[in-house]
């Protein structure tokens, strides 16, 4: 055989590889073959909900380079488009690299097969890059039309525009997958690997949200964009925005400046050091990682056993901490359900801070919200409310059983305690973070007393609701045959209704407070909504503890 | 101590995995379920201890209904599932302790037992460990100790003996006699015939969901007039055919 037959069979293995990963991404057997017709209906209908988002999430962007190219910025859309499809990359290839390039379920069978490691690796970043590829198209191109609309461009335009669709997101997806792969490494030489993982993940969030905002830290003018004495656009002050957006876009990501001079100036040049910089990029992340890729795979999947546990004193507990510290123990250990559950507490926390320490004029300017301080002020507990809220363990609880469901459904367990573990888990995460978030945002806005308590009662209020409506959801949409955590995580109804459904709640009940749809006070209208939500709340808790755990 | 009083099980799609068994399990019975692979053994097991709902018939634990009185029966049972998967995230301590603490045992006592039966089946060093760092033969031993620790009236397995070295089976014998001398119940499902024919004083056969034998080993092989389980086993799967 020779080597142009040996690649062909290697392209033919890796597509097979890839082809059997996204029959499994995609449900693709749920609907062909799936007797359950209750299972694969709610497959269809959660497929139907994620297209939908998908489409609304592009008519955002589109309409987004609309509003660029009428305000006469189209020169930025170019820009705006490849950090947007970027970030969106980055922040969902980095929690996959655990998963999806190292130590995932169906290792040890594919590392067995003859099939080169060079090419389960190349395998598995062309499942990511497909995916992250049809994130970067859903952003890419209906910018790219509004553009193309706008500025009646050449036939090179659209040949760079096509082609840097494909070509955005290798950077990305490379550099994600390299902090995933350095995380996993790191966190893998420790006993306790997901604590150590799962801190580190963090972090690096919180580098990736905070670094855009220091790179740019020059105002881009938006605030005197328009006119305080006669609220029009200011003409000059809107033009000076231009290259201070463009500037501010290239020093987050500098490939920006490539792409952007190509499609705008026709630059050629630019654009094949693009795309040769983002292949070359990629090829050497591949080639790098194909000579550990082993050593990394097995640090994963080994565990330290130490074997020299002797037996002293035990203690014994009730029911109800022994479940709390189960559940609790679950959650913290795995990477993927802090990043996920518990960003909302966090980001909660840096907002709190952030407006201690710098004050909350500069937290407002930074936000480019200056001119909102009044509404932040009535609002801001329904800000603190909705931002821990995303914090919706409870819901996801139960189907995190998964294999281990037969433990719970054989134990003595009555259901009302089972429930009561899971709110308790979830409350020890929302409760002391609205407490502490709601004292610091009180303080740097300087609340009186009423406006004090109101900002302790409301995130406080919704925290027990959230958590006694994540059972209930929990409890009708559950399922335990998931393989991995991801699926039920990112991708569950329950999930999604459990982190979006309380925000939108919550937002709803914050313009209702503060737009004077009633003529009442804003303060008597959060006090009235805190205790309609506490009595559902209860209302919610009795009624649930009497069902049985779902099937 | 178990009593299935015309129990069947139908899945959704319409499929009988159980079709109308009536069997008795007495304390001090080990009693076999044996049967060819999707006879329906682990959907029965799986209705006794509570993991599965079904619709028709009767399950009876010590005269509790698993449906009515759910607690009150599983305070009762100890089940072993034939792939136990364990909490991964907790060590083999933490795991005994959760159990423990279900269901209420006093510190003293689940000391003592959890190092009478980690001592015999040797993995008293490792309880300090990850469960997700065990083999499969070291969950199956720490799913088997926490079934015991509770000291169950009716301790229900699934294929119990697969996963054991030598050793480790023959301790779980040795065990499950101890048990049966003093008044617990065993009921175990088992592809290994041997077995069945050493330990189980009484047997059932299940195929294709139909109950073709329950009763003691002595009757059985009187009844289907042959000179071993696994004469008789055949002949029942063969002639079902």
């Amino acid at each position: 055989m020779n080597n142009i037959d040996i690649k062909a069979e290697q392209k033919n293995l890796g597509w097979l590889l890839v082809k059997n990963r996204l029959i499994a991404q995609l449900g693709i057997n749920v609907f062909r073959y799936e007797k359950d017709t209750h299972k694969r209906n709610i497959k269809i209908v959660l497929t139907a909900v994620i297209i939908i988002c998908l489409i609304i999430f592009a008519g955002y962007c589109g309409t987004m380079a609309y509003g660029y190219a009428y305000l006469g910025l189209t020169e930025l859309i170019p820009g705006i488009a490849m950090v947007i499809s970027s970030i969106v990359t980055l922040f969902f290839t980095m929690f996959k690299a655990n998963g999806e390039l190292f130590g995932f379920k169906d290792y040890d069978m594919v590392m067995s097969l003859p099939i080169p490691v060079r090419t389960i690796i190349n395998s598995r970043f062309l499942n990511m890059y497909l995916w992250n590829t049809f994130a970067t198209l859903l952003v890419m191109l209906p910018m790219g039309i509004v553009y193309a609309s706008f500025t009646k461009p050449s036939l090179g335009f659209y040949i760079m525009w096509i082609l840097g669709i494909f070509l955005t997101c290798l950077i990305p997806t490379t550099v994600a997958a390299i902090f995933g792969a350095v995380i996993t490494a790191i966190s893998s030489k420790f006993r306790y690997a997901g604590t150590v993982s799962t801190i580190l993940s963090i972090a690096f969030v919180i580098v990736i949200m905070v670094f855009p905002m220091i790179a740019t830290s020059t105002d881009t003018g938006l605030g005197k964009m328009f006119d305080s004495e006669t609220g029009n656009i200011d003409a000059t002050a809107f033009s000076a925005m231009a290259p201070v957006i463009s500037d501010s876009l290239n020093r987050i990501y500098p490939p920006v400046k490539l792409f952007t001079k190509a499609v705008v100036n026709g630059n050629i040049g630019s654009f094949l050091s693009f795309a040769g910089i983002s292949i070359g990029w990629y090829a050497a992340f591949v080639l790098l990682l194909s000579l550990k890729y082993r050593q990394i795979n097995t640090a994963i999947t080994s565990h330290i056993s130490r074997a020299d546990y002797k037996l002293g004193t035990l203690h014994k507990g009730s029911m109800l901490s022994a479940l709390y510290r189960k559940t609790i123990m679950r959650i913290l250990k795995s990477t993927i359900c802090v990043t996920n559950l518990l960003i909302g507490c966090v980001l909660a926390v840096l907002l709190s801070v952030a407006m201690v320490i710098f004050g909350p004029e500069k937290v407002m300017r930074g936000l480019e919200m200056s001119d909102y301080m009044q509404i932040v002020k009535g609002a801001a507990c329904y800000v603190v409310a909705a931002m821990v809220c995303m914090t919706n363990t409870a819901a996801v609880s139960l189907a995190l059983e998964g294999k281990n469901i037969w433990l719970i459904k054989s134990l003595p367990i009555s259901p009302k305690i089972l429930y009561d573990s899971y709110l308790l888990t979830n409350l020890t995460f929302t409760v002391p973070t609205s407490i502490v978030c709601s004292i610091l945002f009180s303080i740097s806005l300087k609340m009186g007393f009423i406006g004090t308590a109101l900002m302790i009662l409301t995130p406080l209020t919704f925290s027990l609701f959230t958590a006694a409506a994540g059972i209930v959801i929990g409890n009708r949409m559950a399922y335990y045959d998931w393989q991995e955590e991801t699926q039920l995580i990112k991708q569950s109804m329950m999930s999604l209704i459990g982190i979006l459904g309380g925000m939108v709640l919550i937002t709803i009940c914050g313009v209702i407070a503060n737009t004077g749809i009633f003529p009442i006070q804003t303060n008597m209208i959060t006090f009235i909504l805190d205790i309609l939500f506490l009595a559902l709340t209860a209302v919610i808790y009795i009624n649930e503890s009497k069902r049985p755990i779902k099937e | 101590m178990l009593t299935i009083n015309n129990f069947s099980k139908t899945y959704k799609g319409g499929k009988k995995a159980v079709d109308n068994i009536s069997l008795q399990v007495e304390s001090g019975d080990i009693f076999g379920f044996i049967g060819p692979n999707g006879a329906g053994k682990s959907t029965t097991i799986k209705s006794i201890v509570g993991v599965l709902d079904y619709e028709e018939g009767e399950i009876l634990i010590s005269g509790h209904s698993i449906k009515e009185e759910p607690l009150i029966c599983k305070k009762i049972i100890a089940y072993i599932p034939d792939n136990p998967d364990l909490y991964e995230h907790l060590t083999g301590i933490q795991h005994l302790n959760f159990i423990a603490d279900i269901f209420g045992i006093p510190a003293a006592i689940r000391e003592e037992k959890i190092k009478k039966y980690a001592d015999a089946f040797e993995i008293t060093g490792n309880l300090g460990d990850l469960v997700s760092s065990y083999s499969h033969g070291m969950k199956q031993k720490l799913a088997i100790i926490s079934a015991l620790i509770h000291e169950p009236k009716l301790l229900v397995l699934d294929e119990p003996f697969v996963g054991l070295d030598p050793k480790a089976s023959v301790i779980l014998k040795k065990i499950m006699h101890e048990l049966c001398y003093s008044g617990c119940a065993i009921f175990f499902s088992t592809h290994v015939l041997d077995v069945a024919e050493k330990l189980c004083n009484k047997v059932a056969m299940i195929n294709h969901g139909k109950l073709a034998f329950a009763g003691t080993m002595e009757d059985m092989v009187r009844e289907k007039e042959g000179g071993s389980l696994e004469e008789v086993y055949m002949d029942v799967v063969n002639h079902e055919e």
